[in-house]
């Protein structure tokens, strides 16, 4: 039976506890992946950034990631998945997004990170909003980001 | 009644949260629900609700245009996401 743990927040995070945490869930583990995503210190244009609010769909929200971590274990063997998200204010260089995923073997666990972390960026119901001294503005979607998707269809 | 939730940009362009439809008659699917709406609060909402790329969802999982509703349905509106 493989675990799953997911958190949203607006604490900060500890990348190294939740590798810990994630390790301990079960003693089968061969491999794990992480991956950890930051705020940009600056904007697209290059501009220093003040901060970043994310909102976002409670309830909704938590379903989504659960609901992709799923598929994501129906395609790959893994032992344990934790996603942890933040919400709300967020400064530069906070860490954003943190998603590990533990398997026997390290190539399931590959694969299950990079999945989880690609369909979190486009079908969980996040919005981001930027400030910089030029003004607050929200995020549009990137299309490299459903492309990315669609490889992940194709295969 | 349904409730209909608005998130990120189109929340804010709309300035509104949330808003409660006790009238069902004559809106049922999700995209009657979203013209209903878009006629009904001036030209702020008619724009924002007529852009192509508006995700809709019904009690928390997205839908398509003509996914029927019912009494008690929780829908939202909402641009593309941008998590992560």
């Amino acid at each position: 039976m493989s675990s799953m743990i997911v958190r949203l927040q607006e604490e900060r995070f500890e990348p190294g506890s939740l590798q810990s945490t994630l390790f301990d869930e079960t003693n089968r583990t061969g491999g794990l992946v992480t991956f950890t995503g930051y705020v940009r210190a600056t904007d697209a244009k290059g501009i220093p950034l003040k901060s970043l609010f994310l909102e976002h769909y409670p309830g909704m929200t938590e379903k989504s990631i659960k609901g992709i971590i799923k598929e994501a274990l129906d395609r790959w063997d893994i032992e344990s998945t934790c996603v942890v998200h933040r919400v709300g204010l967020l400064l530069p260089r906070d860490p954003i997004v943190w998603v590990g995923s533990a398997a026997t073997h390290r190539g399931d666990a590959f694969n299950c990170c990079e999945f989880v972390m690609d369909y979190l960026k486009t079908k969980a119901p996040f919005w981001k909003k930027e400030e910089t001294e030029e003004g607050v503005r929200w995020i549009d979607s990137l299309a490299s980001d459903g492309d990315r998707i669609a490889r992940w269809d194709a295969s | 009644m349904i409730k209909v939730f608005f998130f990120g940009r189109l929340r804010e362009t709309l300035n509104a949260s949330s808003i409660d439809i006790s009238d069902l008659s004559e809106l049922a699917t999700v995209d009657k629900v979203r013209i209903h709406l878009s006629k009904s609060y001036g030209p702020i909402w008619e724009e924002a609700l007529n852009q192509s790329n508006i995700v809709i969802s019904v009690n928390q999982v997205v839908v398509s245009a003509d996914t029927a509703i019912q009494d008690g349905d929780e829908l939202a509106f909402f641009p593309p996401m941008t998590g992560g």
